[in-house]
Parts: C-alpha cells; structure tokens; sequence
C-alpha cells in the first residue's frame, strides 16, 4: 500500500498532533498538517475527518470537539493509541515474526488478515525503522490472485462459527453446474491451491470442493452438520493430496527408486507412512507408503518419469505408466 | 402479497426449460429483489470457441397464472444485449445472476421470458435452432416451506 494511502500513518499523526501539550486543542487544519508532516501528502479536509472517526469507531480513542474553541481533544489523558505492554523478547519475537509474514505475504492467509498485517507493519515501521522490509529474502512459489481465493474469508468463518453455506459448484469433468448446500469443516492447502472440505448435503457425505471451482458462497441459517470427527481427521492423515481414486481403500505401496533419486525422497517424504525397505550400496532402494492413493499421487509419480518404478500394487503400476491422455 | 423482510434462499427449484443449458441453480427472494443464477457452460455448443452469451433487458418473471411482469433490473456475469460475453474454447462456463423486481415469499409457479432478441436476432435463433439452447424456463416451482433464511452477514 502506498504510504499516501495508508491510514495508520495519519492516524498516528493524529493521534500524536493530539498528545503536544506545547500546543494543544489543534483545529483540524493542524490535524491536516500533521499528517502532511508524517506522509508528505496533504489528505484532503474529507479524509481527516473520516480518520477522525474511525479513530472514535475501530480504537475506542475519546476524541471530541471543542466547539467553542473548534479544535479536537483527548477528554481522557490515559488513553494510548497504541498501548500494548509487551516484555523485550516478546517485542523480539513479534519482530522476527513480523519480518517473516511480510516476506511471505500475508495476502497469502486472506483478504482480512493482510488488513490487520497492514496495521501491524505500519506500527512496526514507525517504531523499528531498521527492519527488513526493503530486503526481500524469502520466496515462496504461491500463485497471487487465483480464481475462488476471494472465498477464503467466508469459510474461515463458516468454519469457526458453524455456519452452513450455499453454493454453486462447476465440475471440470463432468462440465455440470450444481447448487449445493455444504457444512464446511475444514480448508485445506495442497500445491498451492485451496480446497474446502465440507459435509454436503446432497452427497449426504464429506466432500472436497475446489475454491476454483465455487460460485457465489451464501451464508444460510439451519443445523450445522459439519462437525470434523476423529474419522475425517485420520482420513486426511491417510491421504496424499485432495481427490482419492474410486473404491481404492487405504493401502500398501512399494516403489524402486534409482539412485538419483534417494536423496530426494530421503529429504522430502512423500507422505508421512513413507519407510525405506531397502537401500542397495549402489544407492538403489525400496519405499514403502501406507496411503489412499489419490489422482495427485498418480501425477507424482509420473513426475519422475524413469527414475522410479512401481512395484506393487499392479493396477498403480498400469495407472502411472499409462499415457497421460486428459 | 407478503411483503418480505427477510431473504430466502431456493437452493434447488424444480422448472422446465426447453434444454439445461443454461441451468437454472438458485432463486433468491430478498425485499428488494429477486435473484435468480444460472450456469452456462460451452460443452456442447455449436461455435468452435464455445460462441457467447448475452441477455435481453427486457427479459421478465411472471407468475404463470399472473399478468404483472416483474422487470430485469441488474445482470451481473452476463452482457446486456446487443453486447455479448464470449467464450474461449469449448471447455469454459461462466456463472451469472439476473436481478428482478422482488417478487412475493410465498409459493408461486413463475416462467422467465427472454422476448424478442435485440439485434442479430437471425443468429441468435439459428444458433439455438441448431443447439436446441434456449433461454426460457417454464413451471418455476417456488415452495416457501422448502426455502432456506439466508443469514446476514
């Protein structure tokens, strides 16, 4: 956000035009000047007074008219604007935490959260003006503005006050819209896209819907029936990925892998059941998983091309050496 | 007439339509209006890029056994005619709301009507006479004890 356009930045001009007890009472052409001070920008009258009031609204601050003197005070001198009580090594703590969220982006989490960052970080840069926010040194490959991540707000509340939604649901392979009433429980992340995971009422079962793929969330009123049992819980530990293959039960799996690739997969476990059964002195070796397999695992392991093999079950084996046709 | 305060949501509404595409999803019934949203997709039309959409600002509810149309106010998703929403390819969709004036929370059977198209009429109907798509949706079943109170946010 450009500092012109951040409020934070004039509110706290505000706030500390109003605490100068060498010159008291400002009128709001010194609140005006003040922020024009702190931002090098002249808000217009318009803004100020908005400030003003959002001050009153969002930070309980007491500020009032003098009409008599048309000038803005604190009717109560104990009010801080931005008094935490915070210990050293909290402040230090939430300034490495600070500095890690601006790196990965807080737009990352949701709408919401990256306003209330915004807050944080503006506060942070007043206060510790040689942090780390010019020196960008994290990179993370999230995708930025995909379809559906709008949603994330509206099922995080869903989620946390129990609230059923409705929605319109477009499936990719069957090219079919439908309107479904869901119970979301649970948002989940994989490969950088975001899923919700809901009982819906027309499967009458647990479900993963897509954000890209939902249409206009509703809140609606009734009995919330989206409860995430120890069932669902172990479910989502038994799985690698969102979409399970059909009549595929929680299974064994064992895979060669060339000694290219061991370090590989010695580094980043597949999944967390992944065991090593063999490792040859050539360097060649055997995983075992204990999973549900699922259409992500299947476009793994197709990933590796040959530097794998499927060694049992067979119908994995078919499925990953088979053609990509879709 | 029941002139409501709250909103109601249909989240399935039995009709008739000459085909399902597009697909009637929902019907809102708040005070101030009637949102009714439909989802198109480009699977099987007769365009190699899928064609386009678009809709008539003339096109009205009515009750069946009623004579007052309830007007098209707003569209959101969709182009007002002659302007048009075009597709990509034969893999797309697009989701869309049509706006009416409100009409009554209580049990009514509606029909939607897209008159006379507004321009490029001759494309329009050899397109849908090949495609069979049609627009307008007949036996509109709204049920209020089936209806779910949206909540407001």
């Amino acid at each position: 956000m450009p500092v012109t356009k951040n409020p934070y930045l004039r509110y706290k001009a505000i706030d500390s035009r109003l605490r100068n007890r060498q010159k008291p009472l400002p009128t709001l052409i010194d609140l005006i000047q003040a922020c024009e001070k702190e931002t090098d920008y002249e808000p217009a009258l318009d803004t100020v007074v908005k400030d003003i009031k959002n001050m009153r609204i969002s930070f309980n601050a007491p500020i009032e008219f003098n009409r008599s003197k048309m000038a803005y005070e604190y009717t109560d001198d104990t009010y801080r604007f931005d008094g935490v009580g915070l210990m050293e090594q909290d402040i230090n703590s939430i300034k490495n935490a600070i500095e890690l969220i601006q790196s990965i982006g807080s737009s990352r989490v949701s709408g919401q959260f990256e306003h209330a960052m915004e807050k944080v970080l503006t506060a942070y840069r007043e206060k510790f003006p040689q942090g780390n926010f010019k020196r960008q040194f994290i990179q993370t490959d999230a995708a930025k503005d995909f379809r559906g991540f709008q949603h994330f707000d509206l099922f995080f509340r869903a989620i946390k006050d129990r609230i059923p939604v409705s929605i319109v649901h477009y499936s990719y392979s069957k090219h079919k819209f439908t309107s479904r009433i869901i119970h979301p429980m649970l948002l989940k992340e994989f490969d950088n896209r975001w899923y919700i995971v809901a009982f819906s009422e027309e499967h009458n079962e647990i479900r993963t819907f897509g954000f890209d793929r939902i249409h206009d969330p509703v809140f609606v009123q009734g009995d919330f029936r989206g409860e995430l049992g120890p069932d669902a819980v172990s479910y989502f530990q038994n799985i690698y990925g969102i979409y399970p293959i059909e009549n595929q039960d929680i299974q064994n799996i064992l895979i060669d892998i060339s000694p290219q690739e061991l370090a590989y997969f010695r580094s980043y476990p597949i999944h967390e059941s992944q065991q090593f059964v063999m490792v040859h002195n050539s360097g060649r070796a055997r995983i075992k998983l204990n999973l549900i397999p699922s259409f992500e695992l299947v476009r793994l392991l197709r990933s590796f091309g040959k530097t794998i093999r499927i060694v049992e079950p067979e119908w994995l084996r078919h499925e990953v050496n088979e053609n990509f046709k879709r | 007439m029941k002139k409501t305060t709250k909103s109601y949501l249909f989240p399935n509404v039995p009709n008739e339509g000459i085909s399902d595409n597009p697909t009637l999803l929902r019907i809102t019934i708040a005070p101030a209006h009637t949102k009714v949203d439909f989802g198109y997709s480009t699977f099987n039309s007769v365009y190699s890029n899928g064609g386009w959409i678009q809709i008539s600002p003339e096109t009205y509810m009515q009750a069946m056994n009623g004579t007052r149309k309830y007007k098209l106010l707003n569209a959101e998703g969709i182009s007002f005619s002659p302007n048009k929403h075009y597709f990509e390819s034969l893999r797309d969709w697009q989701f869309y709301s049509l706006y009416f004036e409100a009409i009554p929370a209580e049990d009514g059977i509606y029909e939607i009507i897209e008159p006379e198209f507004m321009g490029d009429k001759e494309e329009i109907m050899a397109a849908r006479q090949v495609s069979g798509e049609n627009f307008d949706f007949f036996h509109i079943q709204l049920e209020i004890q089936k209806a779910i109170q949206i909540k407001e946010n």
